[in-house]
């Protein structure tokens, strides 16, 4: 092959790359629009009722509902800023104090529905106080966990659990979070982490929380595992190459 | 025709609050059967006797969606009742394939408003 036979082939290899690309680019952007289009819709459809309502009460109602459609809103676009931020930059560690990373997630949660129905306990066993990490990253794939097992608590149990576990051990750093709440059936381990995948017949999420959780993880070069069955609980079984010298003695 | 039970379907509880209250309204209907998930829908349209008149569902419900279950009662709603598609979806192929339906009567775009609602009444 010649050096001109070389570059028509590598030019066609990439026209196909980009070909594959663009189909993907459509698919986000017609679900990314259907997912900020929903809410909205729902706020002009509740607001057109609230118009020639006279009943204070119902207006009150529809009114609340419209808020709730602005906060899901928010929340889609919140996720997408979280997906494109870990496609587009660059890994950034710093020294970490896991702890308080943990308890600012849990803070931040405070107002979500049923958050005071479940009991969290923590179990952390880092090595001095930091690790070193990225930061954002981890702070996301805990906030989307801690999330998901409030949200998806089983309250027909008389008591909801989670637990979060940190253990540092062969120059890796595990991250366990076990809940027993709804489970997931085996049908759809393979699905959970694929893009806008919905597990849940109530779930009225995105379907992008656990889609940027795995880009997240492989990001890290890390490894994630999930085990679930309906009922039983979901346990996430994170784990992290770390450098030796990171863990600061 | 005077129109004894409208179906609507939609993951999202606000969705169907919005469907309900719209065709109250107008009286459009004696009953109205609202579900949330596919597993209901299904297990309500099994054993429904007689079936609704007018069905109107969402495409994107979690597990499944739309098309499956139109699929899975293309013989019965064949020639006994009409279907609306109700959607956020701008994907042209949605449209396509809902159409190719004989017994969908309409590609609706959300939010269901007062118009649509006097159309879907005056249709059946």
């Amino acid at each position: 092959m010649n050096e001109e036979q070389k570059n028509d082939l590598e030019l066609l290899k990439k026209n196909e790359e980009l070909k594959i690309l663009n189909e993907e680019l459509d698919t986000f952007v017609y679900r990314s629009s259907h997912d900020l289009r929903a809410p909205l819709t729902s706020v002009l459809g509740l607001s057109s009722l609230i118009e020639n309502e006279t009943d204070l009460h119902k207006i009150y109602y529809l009114n609340f509902l419209i808020k709730e459609s602005v906060e899901r809103l928010l929340k889609v676009t919140d996720d997408m800023a979280d997906y494109s931020r870990n496609a587009r930059t660059h890994v950034q560690e710093e020294e970490v104090d896991f702890s308080e990373l943990i308890d600012e997630a849990i803070a931040s949660h405070h107002f979500m529905e049923n958050f005071h129905r479940l009991k969290i306990n923590l179990d952390i066993q880092i090595p001095g106080k930091t690790v070193k990490l990225d930061k954002r990253r981890i702070a996301i794939l805990v906030n989307n966990s801690l999330s998901n097992a409030i949200k998806y608590q089983d309250t027909n149990k008389e008591y909801s659990f989670l637990n979060i576990s940190a253990l540092c051990e062969n120059n890796t750093l595990k991250l366990i979070f076990e809940d027993n709440g709804v489970g997931i059936a085996e049908e759809y381990h393979d699905k959970i982490f694929e893009m806008f995948y919905r597990a849940n017949a109530y779930s009225l999420g995105s379907g992008l929380g656990l889609y940027i959780v795995k880009g997240i993880v492989e990001k890290l070069n890390g490894k994630a595992e999930v085990i679930s069955a309906p009922e039983k609980g979901t346990t996430f079984i994170f784990t992290f190459p770390l450098n030796q010298k990171s863990i600061n003695k | 025709m005077k129109i004894n039970k409208i179906f609507l379907l939609d993951d999202d509880p606000i969705v169907n609050v919005i469907n309900e209250q719209l065709f109250r309204k107008y009286n459009a209907s004696k009953q109205y059967i609202v579900c949330r998930t596919s597993q209901e829908a299904i297990e309500y349209i099994n054993k429904a006797n007689p079936l609704p008149e007018i069905v109107i569902i969402d495409l994107n419900i979690p597990l499944t969606n739309g098309f499956s279950f139109l699929d899975k009662f293309y013989d019965k709603f064949l020639n006994t009742l009409s279907v609306y598609i109700l959607t956020s979806s701008v994907n042209p192929e949605d449209l396509n394939k809902a159409m190719s339906y004989p017994f969908v009567k309409g590609y609706l775009k959300k939010p269901l408003t007062r118009e649509i609602v006097q159309k879907i009444i005056a249709e059946n």
